[in-house]
């Protein structure tokens, strides 16, 4: 049987910073320092319709979403981006809505993976 | 500009990012980096001016139009690369033209791409100081007081001329025998004028054939004659903004006086096998060791050419006419000769000095400096004899110029006088070098009191 997808992968992001282990822990705090709170954040400007910043938050997550490979939610985040910059459907609203709960579902999966790796 | 380390400033709300690059970056010990989250906190320490900084173009505090003015007003020098979540190409191009060095995508790579970017900078400010450092030494160079040495009248009336020079764009003819350094006061008025930044072209006429000078001066497209295998641009676009030098204009054909005239008065030119009008704004500058009015008289310079090109007429005396000045320029070469290749302190002996103001200088500044460097060579320590100077002794000083209405006895009288001066008194050695018997060099020192002050050793 295949092995499952991990929720998260560094592993060349290490590669190019020489594998530094400081770095590595430093890293994988500040992911947990940040992007729970972002995903939050996310979530409020949708529940409030305020879609400037949803689509704000969605292009601040992007980039940490492909960093540490959470790629289930890579062309997820990039549909929030595009579809809350431009006047929202109603019918879209529904759809951004359950891609965020998705998104905040899986950031919270990744930091319990990344604090039982981490021993945090 | 650039200093040992190069000093980064990382800027980014996204704090894994900022973490990121500072990390990638810091790995080069010859980077120095700085953290910032926001554009506020940059804003404060713009003043350390830093050599780079990589800028989150969506930053949440200050739009990025704002904060890229701001770091072009405060820090004009630094260099921005925006690193951005962005992938659109049209924001990268707007930023490009809004003067941004580098556009990185944050994806995998960045690092790896920012890192090439910087060292890419790195070498491009590298040799963008080197060229400001040459500009500023052509300057210096190129300043009056460092260009041309002297204190006499003739020379400090040429500086007066040449400062009004510099302050307009008058035409400047300059006239002087050859070697008094028509060039240098060309370049030393090109380069203490507002055209300093643009270009000082020369074009030696005499050097180039006649049937070659029109092309040379404005420009050839291709096919417009046998051999014109591609578009030339001409002398003249080449000084627009500038100065042209067109030197032993004298020379010049009679028949391309013609065009050089229409050129100068209309200030366009046309490249040859075009119709096309290039509108050009050069300084013009002129030398030559002929007289041209007698050029004129005997038909082969244009009258109106003349007038056209006379404008601010610089005469550059010859050095035999710049007495005070011959020893303040060979001093100046003896220094500068021994200091570049090294040779320590050299002076000149008395006798030299007096072998030095005796002799009339056809060749000028051009034949001063090669009878100096090479004398320098020719010393042995610290002093420079008067062997050591290789002079050509048929041009004593007033052999070449005499003036007054000598009778012949007194001419001679003179000449042996100044032979006299020159060989410190030997008088075999100047009955050897006039082919006279020494008797006859006594006798006029008896009869006719020619002056025996010899030297008894070098000051």
């Amino acid at each position: 049987m295949p092995e499952p997808e991990a929720l998260y992968n560094i592993d060349a992001l290490l590669q190019a910073h020489d594998k530094d282990f400081e770095f590595e822990k430093h890293i994988i705090f500040l992911f947990l320092k940040n992007i729970p709170e972002t995903g939050l954040k996310l979530e409020n400007a949708c529940k409030e319709g305020d879609w400037k910043m949803v689509a704000f938050y969605a292009h601040k997550l992007k980039a940490s979403i492909d960093l540490f490979n959470l790629n289930p939610l890579k062309t997820i985040i990039r549909n929030i981006e595009i579809k809350a910059k431009i006047p929202v459907l109603e019918a879209d609203k529904d759809c951004i809505n359950e891609h965020i709960n998705f998104i905040s579902a899986y950031i919270e999966k990744c930091t319990c993976a990344m604090k039982k790796d981490y021993s945090l | 500009m650039l200093r040992e380390a190069v000093r980064i400033f990382v800027v980014d709300d996204d704090e894994i990012y900022v973490a990121r690059l500072a990390h990638y970056l810091s790995l080069n010990p010859d980077y120095q980096v700085k953290k910032f989250y926001s554009a506020k906190t940059l804003s404060l320490a713009l003043y350390e001016k830093p050599d780079v900084i990589t800028l989150d173009y969506s930053l949440p505090d200050v739009k990025g139009d704002a904060l890229l003015n701001q770091v072009k007003e405060i820090s004009p020098e630094t260099q921005v690369i925006i690193i951005s979540g962005q992938e659109d190409i049209k924001v990268a191009i707007d930023l490009f033209k809004k003067g941004v060095h580098d556009y990185i995508v944050k994806d995998a790579d960045t690092e790896q791409r920012l890192w090439m970017a910087i060292q890419n900078l790195k070498e491009t400010l590298a040799l963008k100081k080197e060229v400001e450092d040459l500009k500023q030494e052509v300057e210096r160079k190129y300043n009056f007081q460092n260009i041309i040495i002297g204190n006499s009248d003739a020379i400090k009336k040429v500086f007066r001329l040449m400062e009004k020079a510099a302050e307009t764009n008058i035409t400047v003819s300059i006239t002087g025998e050859t070697g008094t350094g028509k060039e240098l006061v060309a370049k030393a008025i090109h380069f203490n004028s507002e055209r300093k930044k643009k270009s000082f072209v020369p074009v030696n006429v005499a050097a180039i054939p006649k049937e070659l000078l029109e092309s040379e001066l404005f420009g050839h497209e291709k096919g417009a004659f046998t051999g014109a295998a591609s578009r030339r641009i001409g002398k003249f676009e080449e000084a627009h903004n500038g100065t042209l030098f067109l030197d032993e204009i004298g020379e010049m054909d009679i028949n391309l006086q013609a065009k050089l005239l229409r050129a100068l008065q209309e200030k366009e030119v046309s490249r040859i096998g075009s119709n096309e009008i290039i509108k050009i704004n050069a300084r013009i500058i002129v030398a030559t060791h002929r007289n041209l009015k007698e050029e004129i008289a005997k038909g082969n310079f244009r009258e109106d050419l003349y007038y056209r090109l006379l404008g601010l007429p610089i005469d550059l005396p010859p050095l035999r006419k710049r007495e005070n000045d011959i020893m303040l320029i060979a001093k100046y070469f003896v220094d500068q000769f021994c200091k570049e290749n090294g040779l320590g302190k050299k002076r000149l002996s008395f006798n030299a000095k007096h072998k030095l103001m005796s002799y009339s200088f056809p060749g000028n500044i051009r034949e001063i400096k090669s009878v100096i460097e090479l004398a320098c060579v020719m010393a042995e320590g610290e002093e420079i004899i008067e062997d050591d100077l290789q002079l050509n002794i048929s041009s004593p000083k007033n052999i070449s110029s005499p003036n007054g209405n000598y009778t012949l006895k007194e001419y001679t009288l003179k000449l042996i006088q100044q032979y006299l001066d020159e060989y410190n008194y030997d008088v075999l050695a100047v009955a050897d070098k006039l082919n006279v018997g020494k008797s006859t060099i006594y006798r006029m020192i008896n009869n006719d009191q020619l002056k025996i002050v010899k030297k008894k050793q070098d000051a």
